[in-house]
């Protein structure tokens, strides 16, 4: 009989049927190259099993382990309404929702929550005073996500992401929303958040307690700098991806257009 | 701690051992770990009880990784300092050492094509079944076994030229 190598291949990873299972295990008796084109492949397995073992027996990093047991406290993230698109021409993108609650905090989306809940935010960035709400409008309607101000504003709109821990502010990303907006994440001295520009004023949409980036002076990737639940507000409003540095440059110097 | 988090603390030696065949580099690979499980815990809520924590990260690690080469192909800069990435692009640099003291199946892994290599370390390390790798990975099933037979059949070819096969 003819045993292709795929077969060969799924017989000893056992995922074949149970009978052509058995039928390749009476057939290797009676065929030699067959019995060594298996043994050859388990051998490829057992090595294969070896491979970084060495890995597993090393301790793991404390900073890795201690990044597990950190997330007994959910990261919070204050996800805040987006400012509604008034233009027709973005009208046609529709602004996009982070499609979960952030880290399973679902009471911080219902609109009455959130005024409270920036209040909170300013009183965390309280140092810088980063960013103010504005108040909620009268008809109950929720209102715009709270503005960036002072050095945050500043950051948001002339800083480049190459001004490595330069002020109390560093940029990570900079990209277009699904709604045509333009944004940035940034990290401060303890909060770290995502803003988006809009009419002329940068507006935070969300925002995390920061990461703190490792000790002796190792270097830290702005991506992997921004906490995870940030990241997924990202993830779930970006169009297309990051700008590069040349981007990025034009977008400074054409002032956001 | 609950329980979540004590399997993660299990699983992290061989989530190590995973972003080393995905990074090739010892340091970039606990970066990546340390994303993963930052990732894995703002993301529990997407984690169904009774299923594999083990496969459900590998995926996290997977797409991570996907996001950091990404990022680090079109977004150099921001991610690290021009010294940085001139001393990763070069492969010789990171730790000559390490390099040496690579096994020669742990050398001809890291010549295989990234796609190859994650579904090689998938099934025959970490010993997945073809279904749950091909789950992780986002492919069909015949993708994945196709990619693992072309694995394997570069592996030894490598390992035969090397006069390392037993």
């Amino acid at each position: 009989m003819t045993v292709s190598d795929e077969e060969v291949f799924a017989y000893v990873d056992g995922e074949l049927p149970p009978e052509a299972m058995a039928r390749i295990t009476a057939a290797m008796t009676k065929d030699p190259a067959l019995a060594a084109r298996i043994q050859a492949q388990r051998d490829l397995r057992r090595l294969l099993s070896g491979a970084h073992a060495g890995v597993l027996r090393e301790p793991v990093p404390p900073g890795l382990k201690a990044s597990v047991s950190a997330g007994s406290k959910p990261a919070e993230v204050i996800a805040f309404p987006q400012p509604k698109p008034k233009e027709k021409l973005k009208d046609k993108a529709k602004v996009h929702r982070p499609a979960t609650p952030i880290a399973g905090r679902p009471a911080f989306r219902k609109p009455p929550a959130w005024a409270a809940m920036a209040a909170c935010l300013v009183a965390g960035l309280a140092i810088g005073r980063l960013a103010l709400p504005s108040p909620p409008t009268a008809d109950g309607r929720a209102a715009e996500p709270p503005m960036a101000v002072g050095p945050l504003a500043r950051a948001l709109e002339d800083g480049a992401s190459a001004q490595q821990a330069q002020g109390p502010v560093r940029i990570g990303l900079t990209f277009k929303s699904q709604a045509g907006r333009w944004c940035r994440t940034f990290q401060g001295q303890d909060q770290a958040g995502v803003a988006c520009r809009a009419d002329g004023a940068w507006r935070v949409l969300a925002s995390s307690p920061a990461t703190t980036p490792p000790a002796g002076g190792e270097y830290r990737q702005a991506a992997s700098e921004t906490p995870a639940a940030v990241m997924s507000v990202v993830d779930g409003m970006i169009a297309g991806v990051p700008l590069d540095a040349a981007g990025e440059a034009q977008a400074l110097k054409s002032n956001w257009r | 701690m609950d329980s979540f988090q004590k399997d993660m603390l299990d699983l992290l030696p061989r989530l190590r051992r995973m972003a080393r065949v995905l990074t090739r580099d010892p340091a970039d690979a606990d970066d990546l770990t340390q994303l993963t499980v930052e990732r894995a815990l703002a993301r529990r809520d997407q984690w169904r009880e009774g299923t594999r924590q083990d496969s459900w990260m590998f995926r996290i690690m997977r797409n991570a990784w996907i996001d950091e080469s990404r990022s680090r192909a079109r977004h150099g800069r921001v991610l690290a300092p021009p010294e940085a990435g001139a001393h990763a692009a070069d492969p010789a640099a990171p730790s000559l050492d390490g390099r040496l003291a690579l096994t020669a199946v742990e050398a001809a892994l890291e010549a295989l094509p990234e796609d190859q290599r994650i579904a090689v370390a998938l099934v025959l390390i970490e010993g997945l079944s073809y279904q749950e790798a091909a789950d992780s990975l986002d492919i069909p099933m015949g993708t994945l076994t196709s990619r693992l037979a072309r694995g394997r059949t570069a592996l030894q070819a490598a390992l035969i030229d090397q006069g390392a096969r037993p």
